[in-house]
């Protein structure tokens, strides 16, 4: 009996002993414990998030998590004001467009990067320079900077940029993902020394820590140049799992949580300290419909060729059923371009469609619609979105339509159907513009870009020069006025059926006063941390 | 025993190899990484210039060639999603995944040893139904279910455990408590069975027909003659709760190797793929190896050789 409990007892000391070597083995650098007693005097705000940042380098990762933590560590020339959608000077403190391709740029002086070095011109040159010079492999980001022709270094704060065309989107791209400038000296060292490239910025949050997969922390940049910020460090927590960010903020042990879902609201909102806000996004959810081959679906020749076929499929659709399936987390809309995009147009936007399926069945008489087999793609990436696809699904067949609808997994959907533009008559997919200009919205629908509705005939023809006359128009009227006529050429032929606008939440502890701006974008150089505590 | 542990190491290597020929297979045939790498506007042009920087235009032996003989210099390839070489990636999380893993079996084994051994003793008893039936229900219950449970309950309802992460001591114990007790009801049902097997032998009647004390012949005769087949169970479990420790650690934000291959494979990103498993292979096959040895410490008759 000894033997055996000596054996037990050996057994359990060696699974202790491993337990033990695991805790004291090197590991990667811990996030803060929001015990330490130096933490105590620190106002820290620990955010969950479903994602997190995979590199520090900003254009090689535009995920949402990874724009936002960016955007707080590196600042950009421009700045899109998020109350107000307009842009402003930021690292360029002022500029111009001297000519249809020339913007000169006045650069703010003595702002430091988070290393001690001066940002210069030749700050903006290396940013630039080494995404354009690289492979398109090297950055996701890569066809967004193709734009630039030459950086033009007039001194040490005087630069010209000049477009390889004009490019009325300037001030826009400038300001999106991957605009982040970065130290020029540490750069290049970090470039030659071959190790994982650990750019420096100028934000108003500095690097501190990185768990990989697990959380980012980040300190208050002492220096910035419109002031500290009013907190001292900010952890990102990557919390995948819904229902345990929401049990962490409730118990307190994360202070601002994404993505709130509806049957949760309840909860948070009637526990002490915390609230749910909500904003509208950019994203909104429509059904791509395909119209015509494309090389890569080259022998396609499905019903929604028709145009009849696709007007009973939009007048099939009754859009204020689907804002109930979401607990209205979304207005109606019958355009991508969003209010205050250039080119929104109130006819578009919070508008509820014609619901007719009377008139969708005699269209699908008319067209002598037989019952051939419509495939309909979706995924479950968005709120309730298989629910929703369901109640398409039902939706068209009331009509008479056969609809084959498969709801596949993110990462199938994305593989199998998305990117590789392997699409069949319809997809359900959410898209958003972050850059809030209509440039990206309609980009797809460019001639030598329709692999995904193989959009063709006079319509597309015509909205085809639209959209190339639009991409080089700097009369911003002119070029609204366009935008709206792409829509409208959309509207008329359907390759799109729009559906709502969507709407997002996060969850927030109350002591840390923050009104989510436009798009709910994170960014804490101007949070009022410290206003309810 | 020298030779024969050098012939069970030797037996490894097929295994490990037989393993990166599937799972490349899984990984490449089941979908394609560049449409992760490329941009979703970006064109079928564009699209085949990734591909060709990558390589992932090459025929699929030759690839796998390329990644086994750099895994056999101890180089697994970088991560394309971090771009950075994958095998420190995968090392870097496995202390937190072993200590979940080691804390959970502990877990295990003082829920499973009691258990079972009472369950076998006042078999057919209310302790007994109650203990098998605890076990097939705590079998059926997923793990992501009775770890969202455990959070309502003592975090956010008692307050007294963290909901997740790996930032206190404390934290561990939710996590572990879920692994352990699907482990536990594994384990005791199988020491519930070999105890019931032992209890009837003639030596059991022979040692209490020698006057010793019950708990001295259950535990000092019984227990141990019942703990082969439990050992062998629970070497099998190993496998079983390493695979578990994929969805409690994205449960309980335990920052992990289970949570680093889950994003991995969403993403096909191979390398890390390809370390992770093989570092899991590892571990099992290597736990495995530990309860062959354990054997002969239990029954002395038992011996290896190499034949």
């Amino acid at each position: 009996m000894r033997r055996v409990l000596g054996l037990l007892t050996t057994a359990g000391l060696l699974l202790l002993a491993l337990a033990l070597a695991s805790c004291v083995a090197p590991a990667a650098p811990e996030a803060p414990m929001a015990e330490e007693p130096m933490m105590d005097e620190e106002v820290t705000l620990t955010i969950g998030m479903n994602e997190l940042v995979t590199s520090l380098d900003p254009p090689t990762d535009w995920a949402i998590a990874a724009t936002w933590i960016h955007t707080n560590m590196f600042d950009c020339l421009v700045w899109r004001n998020r109350e107000t959608a307009e842009f402003e000077p930021w690292l360029a403190e002022s500029y111009e467009n001297i000519d249809e391709t020339t913007w000169r740029m006045k650069l703010r002086e003595g702002v430091t990067f988070h290393n001690g070095e001066p940002f210069t011109a030749d700050a903006v040159v290396w940013t630039y320079s080494r995404i354009i010079e690289a492979s398109r492999d090297e950055f996701i980001t890569y066809n967004q900077w193709l734009f630039i022709d030459q950086m033009n270094v007039l001194d040490d704060y005087n630069i010209e940029i000049v477009t390889a065309t004009p490019e009325p989107a300037f001030l826009s791209k400038m300001a999106g993902t991957g605009c982040g400038i970065q130290a020029p000296e540490h750069g290049r060292a970090q470039a030659e020394s071959g190790a994982d490239y650990m750019p420096v910025g100028t934000g108003p949050l500095m690097f501190d820590s990185w768990i990989k997969d697990d959380s980012i922390t980040l300190r208050a940049n002492e220096n910035y140049w419109q002031g500290k910020p009013d907190l001292d460090v900010v952890i990102w927590r990557n919390i995948p799992e819904v229902s345990t960010r929401v049990a962490n903020l409730l118990t307190g042990d994360v202070d601002m949580i994404v993505a709130v879902p509806p049957q949760d609201w309840e909860r948070v909102n009637g526990n002490e300290g915390t609230n749910v806000v909500d904003f509208l996004t950019t994203r909104v959810m429509l059904l791509a419909l395909r119209v015509g081959p494309s090389s890569t679906m080259e022998d396609w020749a499905g019903p929604t060729a028709d145009p009849r076929i696709r007007e009973a499929i939009s007048l099939s659709i009754d859009r204020e059923a689907l804002l109930g399936l979401i607990d209205g987390m979304g207005i109606p809309v019958l355009s991508r371009v969003t209010p205050p995009t250039l080119g929104s147009d109130a006819k578009f936007i919070n508008q509820l469609g014609e619901y007719n399926p009377e008139r969708a069945v005699e269209l699908l008489a008319e067209a002598g619609y037989d019952g051939e087999e419509l495939t309909f793609h979706s995924s479950t990436r968005w709120l309730a979105q298989k629910e929703v696809s369901e109640a398409l699904e039902a939706m068209m067949e009331a009509v008479g339509l056969n609809v084959d609808l498969q709801v596949l997994d993110v990462t199938t959907f994305n593989e199998q159907v998305y990117r590789p533009n392997r699409n069949e008559e319809i997809y359900m997919t959410a898209l958003g513009n972050s850059f809030f200009d209509p440039w990206i919205t309609v980009l797809s629908e460019r001639s030598d870009r329709r692999e995904r509705s193989g959009w063709a005939g006079p319509n597309a023809d015509a909205a085809d020069e639209l959209i190339r006359a639009a991409a080089v128009n700097m009369d911003p009227e002119a070029r609204a006025q366009q935008y709206v006529a792409i829509q409208e050429l959309i509207a008329e032929d359907i390759p799109y059926v729009y559906l709502y606008q969507m709407r997002d939440t996060i969850g927030l502890n109350d002591k840390f006063a923050w009104d989510p701006p436009l798009d709910g974008f994170i960014w804490l150089g101007n949070i009022d941390a410290t206003a309810n505590n | 025993m020298t030779t024969y542990l050098a012939s069970r190491l030797l037996q490894m290597v097929p295994s490990l190899f037989l393993l990166t020929v599937v799972l490349f297979a899984l990984m490449r045939l089941g979908g394609d990484p560049v449409m992760h790498l490329a941009h979703p506007e970006a064109s079928p042009e564009e699209i085949a210039e990734i591909r060709a920087a990558y390589g992932f235009d090459r025929p699929l032996p030759e690839q796998y060639l390329k990644q086994l003989r750099m895994m056999l210099r101890g180089d697994f390839g970088e991560s394309f999603r971090f771009r950075s070489p994958a095998l420190p990636l995968v090392l870097e999380k496995l202390p937190a995944t072993m200590e979940l893993a080691a804390v959970s079996m502990l877990v295990a084994l003082l829920i499973a040893i009691p258990a079972g051994l009472l369950s076998a003793i006042f078999q057919n008893s209310p302790l007994d139904l109650g203990v098998t039936t605890t076990s097939t229900l705590g079998r059926a219950m997923p793990n992501f279910w009775i770890g969202i449970m455990l959070i309502l309950l003592f975090a956010v309802h008692l307050g007294w455990l963290p909901v997740s992460g790996r930032l206190e001591t404390t934290s561990i114990i939710l996590p572990a408590l879920t692994l352990g007790t699907s482990v536990a009801t594994s384990l005791a049902r199988i020491l519930r069975s070999s105890m019931l097997e032992v209890i009837r032998q003639e030596y059991m009647t022979t040692a209490k027909a020698k006057g010793l004390h019950r708990w001295t012949v259950v535990l000092g005769h019984g227990l141990r003659n019942a703990l082969i087949p439990f050992i062998t169970v629970f070497g099998l479990q190993m496998a079983w709760l390493l695979g578990g420790s994929v969805i409690v650690e994205e449960v309980f934000a335990w920052p992990g190797m289970g949570r680093l291959l889950l994003n991995s494979v969403k993403v096909r990103d191979l390398s890390v793929v390809m370390a992770g498993v093989c570092v899991f292979a590892l571990v099992v096959m290597g736990t495995n190896l530990v309860v062959d040895f354990l054997y002969t410490t239990l029954d002395p008759r038992i011996r290896y050789s190499s034949s």
